[in-house]
């Protein structure tokens, strides 16, 4: 039996497995030692981390922190294998579990795509789906992953405390009509601003919508900007921040694509013209 | 660092302001006046006579581009650059065909924006 106390030991230990960061990049030639060394100097003074320092003095891509961050939990220990050495999980057994684990999470990621090819629209949701993810990687060094897919859903599910979710929202007009937003509860919104603004946000105050209204921006006119080469003309209204309960589409029909991350999830929220997600069967 | 030249940044986000603020603080720009929407950005370029402009194109009321067009009218030789994450090609060709010196998309780090500055402020010289 694992009560507790085991699984937070085994996960204390497992911290204490994870190679830093600059470790990596100097191992796969991304940084070297110098500048690995200057990014831990700027530290002391500022509360970035070194993979957002490395990004913004153009010394790392997106694509090679996001390959490092993987590389970083591929090669930490594993729970399991540090329960079967504290003797607390027999071999046999995690290598079962990590089996049917990976047949789960395979299925899972083949089940999220095949639901992502039924939409009529469903170039666009992958544009805003991937940029999405990776200017949240930009913002706070942490990939997000896609755990659902949801068509006809309401802004507002049950049993969610609609008081406390805040939707940022932008319409997006042209050759398709929709609506594209980011749904958070407010743990994840104050996490998300602290991390952009590189300072704890305890609050949700008119600075925190903005930041969270600029990330949505940002987002959609990248995403409009990779759509128009492929023919697609689309123009954005600036972004909204809503009480998600006041939203104006809060009682119709939305595709919801849920993000997780160390801190909790956040949604992206598509609500088309002729809604389109009405078109898909769940 | 010498402030060598003088800017007025137009983005209704206070976010991007700050950013702007904060990159260019020690480059030879500086942000001598922030405002949120196109009509100020109008009245305040009279005041303030700045040598650039940062201009967002997506805002609220008076577009980037609107705002881009009455500006040119006062001052034909107003070094304007449109700073926005909408970098599509229509975007992209409509500003610099009415006349706005550069086109910045954002995200941008701090190096990209003081360099694309540099670039500008040198080719103008």
């Amino acid at each position: 039996m694992i009560d507790r106390e085991i699984l937070e030991e085994a996960l204390h230990r497992q911290q204490e497995t994870i190679i830093p960061l600059g470790v990596l990049a100097i191992e796969t030639s991304y940084l070297n030692r110098e500048q690995v060394a200057a990014i831990e100097e700027t530290q002391r003074s500022i509360d970035k981390m070194l993979g957002e320092i490395a990004v913004e003095r153009r010394w790392l891509g997106i694509d090679q922190l996001q390959q490092l961050l993987q590389t970083q939990q591929e090669r930490r220990t594993l729970l399991g294998e540090l329960l079967v050495r504290m003797g607390h999980l027999s071999k046999e057994d995690l290598d079962r579990a990590v089996d049917e684990y990976k047949r789960l999470e395979s299925r899972h990621a083949k089940e999220l795509e095949a639901k992502l090819s039924l939409h009529p629209a469903c170039e666009i949701l992958r544009c805003f789906i991937e940029l999405t993810a990776k200017h949240y990687l930009r913002s706070t060094c942490e990939s997000p992953k896609l755990v659902s897919v949801a068509y006809n859903e309401r802004l507002i599910t049950e049993g969610e405390d609609d008081l406390a979710l805040q939707f940022v929202s932008q319409e997006i007009s042209g050759d398709v009509d929709f609506t594209y937003g980011l749904l958070f509860n407010t743990t994840m919104l104050l996490a998300l601003a602290s991390s952009m603004l590189h300072s704890p946000q305890t609050e949700i105050d008119d600075l925190v919508k903005d930041v969270a209204a600029e990330f949505t921006n940002m987002v959609a006119g990248n995403c409009l900007a990779r759509l128009s080469k492929h023919g697609l003309r689309l123009r954005p209204q600036p972004p909204k921040v809503f009480l998600a309960v006041d939203h104006p589409c809060a009682q119709a029909g939305c595709t919801r694509v849920e993000l997780f991350t160390r801190r909790g999830s956040f949604n992206i929220v598509f609500v088309f013209a002729d809604d389109g997600s009405g078109e898909v069967s769940s | 660092m010498d402030k060598t030249y003088r800017v007025l940044a137009v983005d209704d986000s206070a976010f991007t302001l700050m950013i702007i603020s904060t990159y260019l603080e020690s480059s030879e720009f500086e942000v001598v006046e922030s405002v949120r929407n196109g009509s100020d950005a109008v009245r305040r370029f009279k005041e303030v006579a700045p040598d650039l402009v940062l201009l967002d194109l997506v805002m609220p009321g008076m577009s980037g581009e609107e705002t881009l067009r009455e500006i040119l009218s006062q001052a034909p030789h107003a070094r304007i650059v449109m700073v926005s994450s909408l970098g599509t090609e229509d975007a992209i060709k409509t500003c610099l065909e009415a006349g706005a010196t550069s086109f910045l998309q954002k995200p941008f780090a701090k190096e990209d924006l003081v360099d694309f500055l540099r670039r500008i402020v040198r080719e103008e010289a």
